[in-house]
């Protein structure tokens, strides 16, 4: 069945921003949504490899291959969002389901059958909130970890590396089992580990049955890791295979604390943190994390430090997001949104110290107490509002040995921009991660801290964010930014932190698309800005 | 209705919200479909179907055409900017589903499950269909079929779901360690 896109009669977007402003405007020539609704049409999956086939089609058979970007769902702030000439738009692209175990390896069998994991397919599209909610509702199941919040698209979330918040787990590209990547008009492979095999070849059948695309295995260590954080740059993500677990919930416990408190700098630099919650004595928790007022104000609490301990649930019924995210030191982005209705646009020029200090305390010390002792991870990060056109945030990631020296530079610089005026409208948030297992995840490091400056933007803020990398880079702490937001991107910054696993890459990427043309459709700004563009 | 259904800190359409999840609550819709009167020169109605209550939208990237309510495709027409958040909250018996920021005129708000508000037949200018949610997909409402009244057409059927455990039982219950 032919497809809507029509290159004679292209659906073209003029001044395109991206949701927060930081990307554009750019005029797109041709903007594509996929079509299928997979609660409206029994067979989605062939109507989306359709639709992306013929769009790919019309990349590939070009003279110069036209270069093909796909969307998110608002949380770039990156240029690995910036479109050129073809944007898809993978919305519908949102069907999950479970792998018949007739095809998992026998040795998959037994770790899931033990652990109590589960191999599950996830279209490129679907946003994690929905996610969440469908492997709790219908399976009992729950994702390892995911990010802050629920509103990111799978592709989106793993592609840029964005990391959850689970000290033992990594990120949530580590649990990516598999990749079923569209390569050409023609090919689709998956993916998998040649040394954790999870499938047996007969998946190929099973996923060409459905989408009628000319379907391989391909085995590889370097490949996959490469995939899972492949910056939209090594082929289309048609799907994810996530390895999810039984259902849990977290039980938190937040830490209202002076700056500067000695029991939380001792846990930012051991993770130890037993002085925070004597309880929780030789229980490490999953997820540790702290958020600081950038302007602490004298007489109130200005850190925030959370810890979280995965619990069983029982017979407990599953249930859905609550209206926000219920803590505000998890939502920091939400933070940002609330502060961008108190300030306003045109308040921005005239904010002091004090004013924004002010502000964020009451934000930060506002919270009610969430509705249970124990929340589903859906809950936890669960929605958030984000800061249309007004929205910046960076994030940096050190190895956790240098955090508490990366976190010295960031507040020596905060204190020498705001003399010049130039104020982080926003908050500091620290969170730790384990090793990734993908070649450009952030968290290289056993434990990889990272250090968030979310805020609303103003040419202040930008001056702030880059006298954070450069002072880093003056105090020779090294460092990488989160590929979905704002960095100071280059070549030696990528070879300094990912040292061969940039050239890994690199060659993994070339090996998986195979052609010129290939790497021209899937190429990005970013990857030249990266040095990774093999120039 | 909970008082806390406003949240502070999203900018709301107090009256349209209000018969918005009043509707919810009273048909147990599980698809309801969101339509602003035209905006652009074709006369077309923008919609935004929302056919799974328990999903959350998949925002759209930049802020032109369509928005998803986490699905329908095939809907819609250009021309304008609009955010549409869908909040799977339980807040007592019913989800509420809010317009977070719809720029412009103020859009009016009509809604298709059973019975439309705000005076107009909506499902006879969408051409939109309330969709066979799937079982264990009504985010918690009840799932009552659309009322006789519902001039909307007979639902497709939907891309069939797999087990998602692959055959197996779903896990024991998560150990208790923090591995």
């Amino acid at each position: 069945m032919a497809f809507l896109f029509d290159p004679q009669q292209p659906v073209a977007v003029p001044n395109w921003t991206n949701f927060s402003g930081t990307v554009g405007p750019f005029d797109i020539p041709h903007f594509v949504h996929i079509p299928g609704d997979p609660n409206r049409v029994p067979n989605a999956l062939e109507i989306h490899a359709n639709a992306l086939r013929e769009v790919l089609e019309f990349c590939f058979s070009a003279s110069t291959p036209r270069p093909l970007r796909t969307l998110g769902s608002t949380w770039s702030f990156s240029s690995v969002i910036e479109p050129e000439q073809v944007v898809v738009d993978p919305g519908a692209m949102f069907h999950v389901q479970g792998i018949p175990h007739e095809h998992w390896t026998d040795e998959y069998l037994e770790r899931a059958r033990g652990g109590g994991f589960r191999p599950i397919f996830v279209e490129g599209g679907t946003g994690i909130g929905t996610l969440n909610d469908k492997l709790g509702r219908d399976g009992k199941l729950a994702l390892q970890t995911s990010g802050a919040g629920n509103g990111h698209r799978m592709a989106g979330c793993i592609a840029t590396g964005t990391h959850g918040s689970a000290l033992q787990i990594g990120a949530l590209h580590d649990t990516v089992l598999a990749m079923y990547l569209l390569i050409s008009p023609d090919e689709a492979i998956l993916v998998q580990s040649n040394r954790d095999k999870t499938f047996k070849p007969s998946i190929a059948d099973w996923l060409q049955e459905q989408t009628k695309i000319p379907t391989r295995v391909e085995d590889g260590d370097l490949l996959l890791a490469a995939a899972r954080v492949g910056l939209g740059s090594c082929g289309f993500v048609f799907a994810a295979i996530v390895e999810a677990t039984g259902l849990y919930a977290f039980d938190i416990h937040r830490f209202k604390c002076d700056a500067n408190d000695p029991d939380v700098l001792h846990a930012l630099q051991t993770l130890d943190t037993t002085r925070l919650h004597a309880s929780s004595t030789g229980d490490t928790p999953y997820h540790f994390d702290v958020v600081m007022n950038p302007y602490p104000v004298g007489g109130k609490k200005n850190w925030f430090a959370t810890v979280m301990y995965k619990r069983p649930v029982g017979d407990r019924e599953f249930k859905g997001p609550l209206q926000g995210i219920p803590r505000t030191t998890v939502d920091t982005m939400g933070l940002v949104s609330s502060l961008v209705e108190i300030f306003g646009e045109g308040l921005l020029g005239e904010l002091t110290r004090a004013v924004v200090g002010g502000q964020i305390c009451d934000q930060l010390n506002g919270d009610a107490d969430p509705p249970e002792d124990t929340l589903f991870p859906g809950q936890v990060f669960g929605p958030t509002t984000l800061p249309r056109g007004q929205g910046a945030s960076t994030e940096i990631a050190v190895d956790q040995r240098h955090a508490q020296a990366a976190l010295d530079t960031v507040h020596q610089v905060l204190r020498s921009e705001a003399d010049k005026g130039n104020l982080l409208l926003g908050v500091i948030a620290m969170r730790f991660v384990g090793r990734t297992r993908s070649l450009l995840g952030m968290n290289q490091f056993d434990k990889t801290c990272f250090i968030e400056l979310p805020s609303i933007d103003s040419p202040g803020v930008r001056s702030v964010f880059d006298a954070v990398w450069q002072g880093l880079q003056d105090n020779n702490i090294n460092f990488a930014c989160h590929w979905g937001q704002l960095g100071g991107f280059s070549p030696a910054r990528t070879q300094a932190y990912y040292g061969e696993h940039a050239s890994q890459w690199m060659e993994a990427r070339a090996q998986l698309l195979k052609t010129d043309t290939a790497m021209a459709v899937f190429g990005a700004k970013i990857l030249k800005q990266a040095g990774l563009d093999g120039g | 209705m909970p008082a806390n259904v406003f949240n502070r800190r999203r900018t709301w359409l107090p009256a349209a919200s209000v018969l918005f999840i009043a509707t919810l609550s009273a048909c147990g819709a599980r698809q309801v479909q969101l339509l602003f009167p035209p905006q652009n020169d074709t006369g077309e109605y923008w919609k935004c179907p929302v056919a799974d209550a328990s999903a959350r939208p998949e925002h759209r990237e930049n802020q032109c055409t369509r928005v998803y309510g986490g699905l329908a495709p095939d809907i819609g027409n250009s021309g304008r900017v609009a955010h549409i958040d869908v909040r799977t909250c339980e807040l007592g018996e019913f989800r509420s589903i809010t317009i977070v920021d719809a720029d412009s005129s103020s859009p009016t708000l009509y809604v298709t499950c059973g019975q439309p508000v705000g005076g107009q037949t909506a499902g006879s200018q969408t051409g939109g269909g309330t969709s066979a949610t799937p079982p264990n997909l009504n985010g918690g409402l009840p799932s009552s079929p659309p009322s006789a009244s519902d001039a909307v057409p007979t639902p497709d059927s939907p891309t069939p779901q797999s087990d998602l455990n692959g055959g197996l039982p779903p896990p024991e219950a998560t150990p208790t360690t923090n591995p």
